[in-house]
Parts: structure tokens; sequence; C-alpha cells
């Protein structure tokens, strides 16, 4: 019934890492250094998920939102000013679109720790093309169905160069998809299929679409028919009750764990909601996973979360067995 | 004319960085920047202060003389209101919250890429100690020889970025979680203004307090929370004779739409310039990020507006010829200069002295440029 166990975004970093990073953008460390204490504290994440994930994540530390590898290496894309990410004290950086999409050497391997992932079942977090394209500036494309796709051709090609380069056991792709939970219309959707079908083909795994911070109960109906083969829902944001008589026929990712809040989760408790939302949707296999990325929490906590959402999985086995 | 009156007014929005004699570890160095700055600012009697580092005086001795420098730069820069660039405080969450029970830090997070603040859970009803903002006030005004503006952190920001681990308990029965929580933060923010604000604010009007801004830059995050905000604002400045500000940052302000028409504000303070092109013009394509003040007319709304002219976040000093096109084209969108201020994006917490004092000269001369087109 639980078949993976997995993290769904970025963590924490430690004070040090912060400082290091402040240091390097004003020029006063080197890259290597800050590789080195960033490596470090990937290594420490990696054995932290080790003691129960089923697929492992890369943390990524060097990674400051969601769009800004690529937005600082694709040819056609720069990086403009902050704007908040969602309803959070959270900013990214706007990506502006003010060319045609074009990929030159490969970069992804400069934000992740690739090496240390080696021999793990893997999950690769990457951006969803069609959230990228509603929160980029574009001043390039007049057809944005092209634009969508461009960047799901460059995301894609670089994430299957990344994963051959470092020989990675990747075993699910995640596109991280906020707006999909906020609705599409029937043209996004059939864009949406497109790009489920592009990285399915081009990186030979299964794809999540991760929705969070919006009740994904509306939105679902559509996510069923992307094609995609796990659904990712933020279970802080969706009632259980909105779930009811849908017919789920694809594994779902449970957001159980709360990246925003400093409760830790009762194993007990959310190892019932699981079982409610079972119920409701009919849905035979889950993930159980945190709703977004852990790093709207200090270090500690996030640890905390982490070791909450092992012991949920545990329970939830034992419950279920 | 009182700075209230003039056309294309000047003012900052707060924060300054820590003043240079703060940094480094080198008594002499920080000496040396107290020389240099003393002199350019025309700080009186900053000989005192060269010798008190020479002397190795502890840093709480030297703030109420980063409070007198961060004074005299915004007046030697040449704005109409000033402040002391908040140099007695970390920084605006925090700092606020110090002085409130039953808020605890449990440690530093992310804002972007490496800037972080360190967060605080409510774990009760929380309750003004005492006020974190009279001694600096009283020290500002003894020393201020432009108008003042107090800037005060608002309880919607201190409510959002604060971890709830008290009132959400309240609605832990509720099954919608969106519902959960929008309850538990309403209970939060009347607590903060019951309990927090009201006391606060009370007391910085009875010691002589006349401009106050209240930062909001959360307040559009949750844009269903504005109507809340405005019936809670309006609460907290009821029976209060002072020009109140209030300042976002970040933001979509058309969010703030129509709500913020029934606040009771006085001025309305917005960064613009972060997201604005650095071309010159005072055409729709230039001037993109300024459009939304066209919104705000539309609405008829009766306060004035500050959108930011200078961005914050970068050490590019906009000439004074951008700043004048930002102002006018801000005016043309209000369809009424008297109606605009000018000031920059936010604080300049995150600027070297240096660029700041630039960036804050080439505001007081786009503006005074702009005014000369105008009249």
């Amino acid at each position: 019934m639980v078949v993976e166990v997995h993290l769904s975004g970025n963590l924490p970093r430690s004070e040090e890492l912060f400082r290091l990073i402040r240091k390097h953008f004003r020029g006063k460390t080197e890259w290597n250094e800050l590789r080195a204490v960033a490596e470090r504290e990937t290594i420490e994440w990696v054995r932290i998920a080790g003691r129960g994930m089923t697929l492992i994540t890369d943390p990524m530390l060097l990674w400051h939102d969601l769009f800004r590898p690529f937005a600082e290496n694709v040819k056609g894309l720069s990086v403009n000013g902050l704007s908040r990410w969602y309803d959070n004290n959270m900013f990214y950086k706007v990506p502006l679109i003010k060319g045609r999409l074009e990929l030159e050497g490969p970069f992804l391997d400069r934000y992740l720790f690739p090496s240390v992932l080696s021999g793990s079942r893997v999950k690769l977090i990457l951006p969803d093309p069609l959230t990228m394209q509603r929160l980029s500036l574009n001043d390039a494309y007049s057809d944005v169905s092209e634009l969508v796709m461009d960047l799901a051709e460059v995301i894609s090609v670089e994430a299957s160069r990344l994963i051959s380069k470092w020989g990675l056991k990747v075993e699910l792709v995640q596109l991280t998809a906020p707006e999909m939970a906020r609705g599409m219309s029937e043209d996004e959707l059939s864009l949406v299929r497109e790009v489920v079908r592009l990285f399915k083909r081009r990186l030979g795994c299964p794809l999540q679409l991760h929705t969070f911070f919006f009740s994904a109960a509306k939105a679902l109906r559509s996510l069923l028919d992307t094609g995609a083969d796990v659904l990712g829902i933020d279970l802080h944001a969706t009632p259980v009750s909105a779930l009811r008589g849908l017919s789920v026929d694809r594994e779902l990712a449970l957001g159980i764990i709360d990246s925003r809040s400093v409760i830790v989760e009762d194993p007990v408790e959310h190892a019932s909601l699981v079982g409610k939302v079972l119920d409701a949707t009919g849905a035979k296999r889950v993930h159980l996973t945190t709703n977004t990325d852990l790093d709207y929490l200090p270090m500690e906590v996030a640890k905390e979360k982490v070791s909450s959402l092992l012991k949920c999985a545990e329970h939830l086995k034992g419950v279920l067995a | 004319m009182g700075a209230g009156d003039g056309l294309l007014r000047t003012q900052e929005v707060g924060s300054l960085s820590r003043a240079p004699f703060l940094k480094g570890d080198n008594p002499e160095e920080r000496a040396v920047q107290a020389r240099y700055w003393g002199l350019k600012l025309g700080v009186e009697g900053f000989d005192d202060l060269v010798r008190l580092i020479r002397n190795g005086a502890s840093q709480a001795e030297l703030l109420p003389w980063a409070s007198l420098y961060g004074i005299r730069f915004h007046e030697a820069v040449g704005l109409d209101v000033v402040w002391d660039g908040e140099q007695g405080r970390v920084e605006m969450y925090e700092y606020p919250l110090r002085t409130v029970e039953n808020f605890e830090f449990v440690g530093r997070v992310k804002v972007w890429d490496a800037e972080t603040y360190n967060k605080a859970k409510v774990i009760g009803i929380p309750r003004l100690k005492h006020s974190a903002y009279l001694k600096e006030f009283l020290f500002a005004k003894s020393k201020a020889r432009r108008e003042l503006k107090v800037p005060v952190t608002g309880p919607y920001t201190i409510m959002d970025w604060s971890f709830d681990e008290f009132f959400a308990k309240r609605y832990a029965h509720l099954d919608d979680p969106l519902e959960r929580r929008r309850r538990s933060r309403l209970d939060l923010l009347y607590a903060l203004v019951e309990n927090v604000m009201k006391p606060e604010l009370r007391t910085l009007v009875e010691a002589g307090a006349t401009r106050i801004q209240i930062d909001e830059p959360a307040l559009t995050s949750k844009p269903d929370e504005v109507r809340d905000y405005v019936e809670a604002f309006n609460e907290m400045v009821k029976g209060l004779n002072v020009t109140w500000t209030l300042h976002i940052c970040y933001s979509d302000y058309s969010l703030l739409l129509p709500h913020v028409t029934e606040m009771k504000i006085h001025e309305l303070s917005i960064e613009c310039a972060n997201r604005d092109t650095a071309d010159l013009g005072v055409d729709a394509r230039s001037r993109r990020s300024y459009s939304v003040l066209r919104q705000f007319r539309d609405h008829g709304v009766q306060f004035k507006v500050a959108p930011g002219v200078i961005d914050v976040h970068t050490d590019f000093v906009e000439p004074p010829e951008l700043v004048r096109d930002r102002l006018l084209y801000s005016a043309k969108m209000m369809d009424d200069p008297t109606k605009v201020i000018a000031c920059s994006d936010c604080g300049f917490r995150t600027r070297r002295w240096e660029v700041a004092f630039e960036k804050e000269r080439s505001l007081v001369k786009g503006a005074d440029l702009a005014r000369r087109a105008l009249t």
C-alpha cells in the first residue's frame, strides 16, 4: 500500500552555509570552499534520509529557488527582480525570457552533489514548465504553448545529461507544479499531457506532478488526465472531505508533513488521515512526503519533521500490514 | 511650508546598514570611518566618538552615535522626512518581538538566496512588556533637524512571519486546513492589535510622534485576508492623531484593492523600482512597474502614494534623470503630482553606506528635476 517515502524539495542550510554563500556573493569566498561545506551538509542530509526514505533526494543546498539554475544558465533566460513565492515570506528571482531558449554546456551538477547520491534509488526534483512559464516575465515568445514546450525541452535535456553523466539510478522524477493546483485551461491541460510524455520518454522513469499550497481537490480531476504516474497533493491545504467521490487510479504522494509549521505531526493521527484519503479516493498506492520544501523551517526543526515523516511511514506500514 | 505640503516630498523608508564604525575588529579602522562619515555628514562632536572607539568603547556605548549618524545621513542627503536608519534594531521583525511576551525564537530561516531572519513561534497570548520604540524615538526627537517618521513593524507582518503553536490548536477539529489557518491567524492578528500595537502606538503618540509608518511587507501574501486587515488597522489607529504611512514591498499591490480605499492611512509606500527597467522615459514600457498607480487612481484613493524610485537591492546608482522619469510617470498615473511622494523601495539594510548615500542623493536630485518639470 505505502510504496515510497521521500522528500519533496529543498532542505535547510546551516547558518555557516548561509554565511558562506553571502560571502561568495560578495566575492570573498572561493567556490570550492563553498562547495566543500555544501557537500558536507548534503552528505549529512542524505545520511538522515537513509534512515527510512525509500527514495533519496539531493537537499539542493545551492539551488536558491525553483527556477534559478535554469534562469542562470539557459541561453535566452536571465534573472530578474525578486517576487514573493506564493503566500510566504520567501522570495524568488523572476526568470526573464528575453530570447529563444537554447541549452549550452551542462550545469545542473554545479547545483547538486550527484556523487553523494550514487548507489541510492534517487528521486530527481525539477521545475514544472507550466509553473515556470506562469511565474516568468516573457518578453520573447508570442505563443505561450511554444514557450512551455521549449522550457520542457531544456529542463528534460539537462536532467537527462545529469543522469547519464553521473550514472544516477533515478526512479522517480518530480515536476514541482504548484500552479497546477490553481487550475488549468483545456489548452494548458493538453500542453501538460505533452510535457508529461516528453519527460517520461526522455528520462525513462515514472513522473510525479507535485502540487502544494492550494487545495488539490478541484485540480485532481485534471491531474488524473495528464498521464503522470504519481500525483502530489498537500494535505495541509486540501480537506479530505473534498476528495470524496474522486476515483483515483494513480499513485498519490500525500504531503502529510507540513513544511511551514513547527508543530510536529503525530504519527498515529497522520496515519489515520492517510487512511481517510485512501477511503475517500479509492487510491491503492500511496507515497508519503512533505507538502513542500523543508527550508521554511530552521534546520533542527526540519530534522524533527524528517524524523516525523519516517515515524508516520513506519506506523502506517504497521497499521496496514 | 511643512514637509507634508511640499510637491514630491522626499523621505526614507526606514533602515540603513549598520554604521561603518560599528563594523570590524580594528579600532583604528573604525575610528577612521567615524571621522570620515562625521565630516561628510556634518555630525556634531564626532571627535568624541573617535576617542571612544580608540578607547575600546562597547557597541552598546556606540549605538546612540550610530543613531545620530543615521539621522544626519538622511539630513545631509537632503531628505524632507528622516529617521535614524534603525541603528538600534537588529531587524524589523526580531527587534519588536523582543519586548513581547509569549514569542520564542526558534532559529534562522531563508527569505531569499542567503538572506535569513530569526523566526519566532507564538506560544500563548502575546502581550507588550514595554515599548520597543520609545527610547529611540525620544533620542531621535532630541537630535533631528527635520521632520521624523517612526517606522513600526505592523501586526499582520508579525503574525505572518511567525510560527503559530498556540492559536492553531483552537481549530484543530475543523476538517478544512485552510479554514483552520484563516481563523487562527485572525485570532493572532487581533491579539497583536489589542495587546501589543495599541499600547505601543499610544506610548509613541503621547511622547510626541506625529508621523508613524506601519511596515507591512507581508500584507498581500494572503489576499483573502486584506479585508480583515483593513478592519484591524482602522481599529488599531482609532483615536490617534497621527499622519499614517503604510509601507508594503515586493508584493502585488493590486491585491490591496478595493479594501485599501477604506483604510485610514495618509500615505501608501510601495516598492516599484526593483522590477522597473533602467531606461529613461515616461512611457508604459520603460516604466512597467508603476502602472499599478493608475489602478489606485481609478479606485479614487484619498491617500498619497510613495512609489519606490530607488532599488535597494543593487549597487547600481540610479541617475537623477531616471528618478525624475519614474516620478513624472507616477504623477501621470495618479493624474495629480501632489499625490506622489519620492522614496526608495524599502530600507537600505543590505547596502553599504557609500552606496546608500549616493542612491539617496540621486533620489533628492531626481525629485528636484521632476519638480522643475512639473512647475
